[in-house]
């Protein structure tokens, strides 16, 4: 499997950079937009210490394209394949060790917003919609989005996930859905500034373990992740210097 | 009985007060004397609720960092790895969290400053009282280490993962009306209130207080 042609990839600093480019709206080709090897190559090979995902132009995604779906879906295991692989992408994602932040401007939906979902950081423009416009055509969304979401809003969770109904960044602030709002019409901005400032002075062991300890707190048991805790601050610790 | 802490009980209220003025450094003594009184005198006391607080203006500064990497260290250096050091320091860790398995209500009374593993020790209680100037946060990436007593597990577990991942690896110091914004502490008062305040809270709380709130997240 290839890298979609729709995504493109550049560092600034020591940030890399995801853009989904396709059209206007950045309609996804395929769940599994981005090659699991291929982005954990380059995240290790550049030594990266933060990743922003982003649209080109406007908007974030309108997610999948609707005909372009059905078509997979003529072949059942096609798509079933696809959508594991998607899966396994958006968990990817959401596991890395360095802080991940969504830069949403304009249309945030259905896979668009499974992916802002598997970001760390949501950081959105006063224009930004979200929306999971799946249950309007019958289906729900594929990515683990519905799983995400209600782990992130519970019960709120609903007001998008059951009714198709778009929210404005403001409300996706309300409910907790999005971090901050930009003041910049380009919520690019806030991001690179954000994980600058997160990331800058650390060195990438740091915020290795910052980020694997953070996400053990909710993958493991209290007794594992104290130990692990414990073990990556043993470990840092010996190389920093101390005044005897 | 202790040297950096003291203890005593009033109208069945516990007082564990950190003492090494002025701003109450955790040092290889503090955790051992914690540690003692946590596993031998604490669950013998007749009492209803439990204060930790500081003497003085400041809650705790947190770890002596100098302290514990010197331990490190010298462990590092006769073991030739880190899991001794490890499995001794993963003991602070647990006597930490342990305060949440008393059957009594925790309330921490923060003046002041309270940072790194003395925050950690804070989040660990069930409810947190600050006075208004009270300086919070887990500084610990800024000396290029972790929160290694509990504040990785504890934090991302109190509120959204998101900010947990922001105050950690920024390790920017916060104000209480943000922490309370965030959901982290419960009540603001002025510093000169704070003792009084956790008293009224502690009578209240130890009238009913309900077990299951213990592990609420």
């Amino acid at each position: 499997m290839s890298q979609s042609e729709i995504i493109s990839k550049e560092r600034i600093g020591d940030i890399g950079i995801i853009t989904i480019s396709n059209g206007k709206e950045n309609y996804l080709d395929k769940p599994d937009f981005f090659n699991i090897e291929q982005l954990q190559n380059w995240i290790s090979e550049e030594e990266l210490k933060g990743l922003i995902i982003r649209g080109a132009g406007r908007n974030f995604s309108a997610g999948a394209d609707l005909d372009n779906l059905t078509e997979l879906a003529q072949n059942q295991n096609v798509l079933t394949d696809k959508m594991n692989k998607g899966k396994s992408l958006l968990d990817f994602i959401e596991k890395l060790n360095i802080p991940v932040i969504a830069a949403i401007n304009g249309v945030c939906f259905g896979g668009g917003l499974e992916i802002a979902l598997a970001c760390h950081i949501r950081i959105a423009s006063k224009n930004a919609l979200f929306a999971f416009p799946e249950i309007n055509h019958g289906l729900i969304p594929g990515l683990g989005g519905s799983y995400r979401i209600v782990q992130l809003l519970g019960n709120k969770a609903k007001e998008i996930l059951l009714n198709g109904d778009m929210i404005n960044a403001e409300r996706a602030y309300e409910i907790g859905l999005v971090d901050h709002i930009s003041e910049h019409k380009d919520s690019f901005e806030l991001s690179i500034d954000k994980l600058i400032s997160l990331t800058s002075d650390r060195s990438l062991e740091v915020i290795n373990y910052a980020m694997q300890a953070i996400h053990n707190a909710t993958l493991l048991d209290k007794d594992e992740a104290l130990k692990i805790e414990t073990e990556l601050f043993c470990k840092l610790a010996v190389k920093v210097e101390w005044n005897q | 009985m202790f040297k950096v802490l003291n203890w005593h009980i009033k109208d069945h209220i516990g007082y564990l007060e950190i003492n090494n003025p002025p701003s109450n450094p955790m040092d290889s003594e503090f955790f051992e004397e914690f540690y003692w009184w946590r596993t031998e005198v604490v669950d013998k006391a007749d009492i209803r609720a439990l204060i930790i607080h500081g003497k003085g203006r400041h809650f705790s500064s947190g770890a002596v960092l100098d302290d514990l990497l010197g331990i490190i260290a010298r462990s590092h250096g006769q073991n030739g790895d880190i899991e001794k050091i490890s499995n001794f320091l993963n003991k602070n860790s647990k006597i930490f969290y342990s305060l949440k398995d008393l059957k009594i209500p925790v309330i921490a009374a923060v003046r002041g400053v309270c940072l790194g593993s003395a925050f950690e020790l804070a989040l660990c209680a069930d409810y947190i009282i600050c006075g208004e100037k009270a300086v919070l946060g887990l500084p610990e990436t800024t000396f290029e280490l972790i929160p290694g007593c509990t504040g990785t597990y504890v934090l991302p577990n109190l509120v959204k993962k998101s900010l947990a991942i922001e105050l950690i690896l920024s390790g920017k110091t916060f104000s209480p009306y943000d922490a309370k914004k965030w959901g982290i502490i419960h009540k603001i008062t002025s510093s000169k209130k704070v003792l009084n305040m956790a008293e009224e809270i502690a009578k209240k709380l130890s009238e009913n207080f309900i077990q299951d709130f213990k592990h609420l997240r």
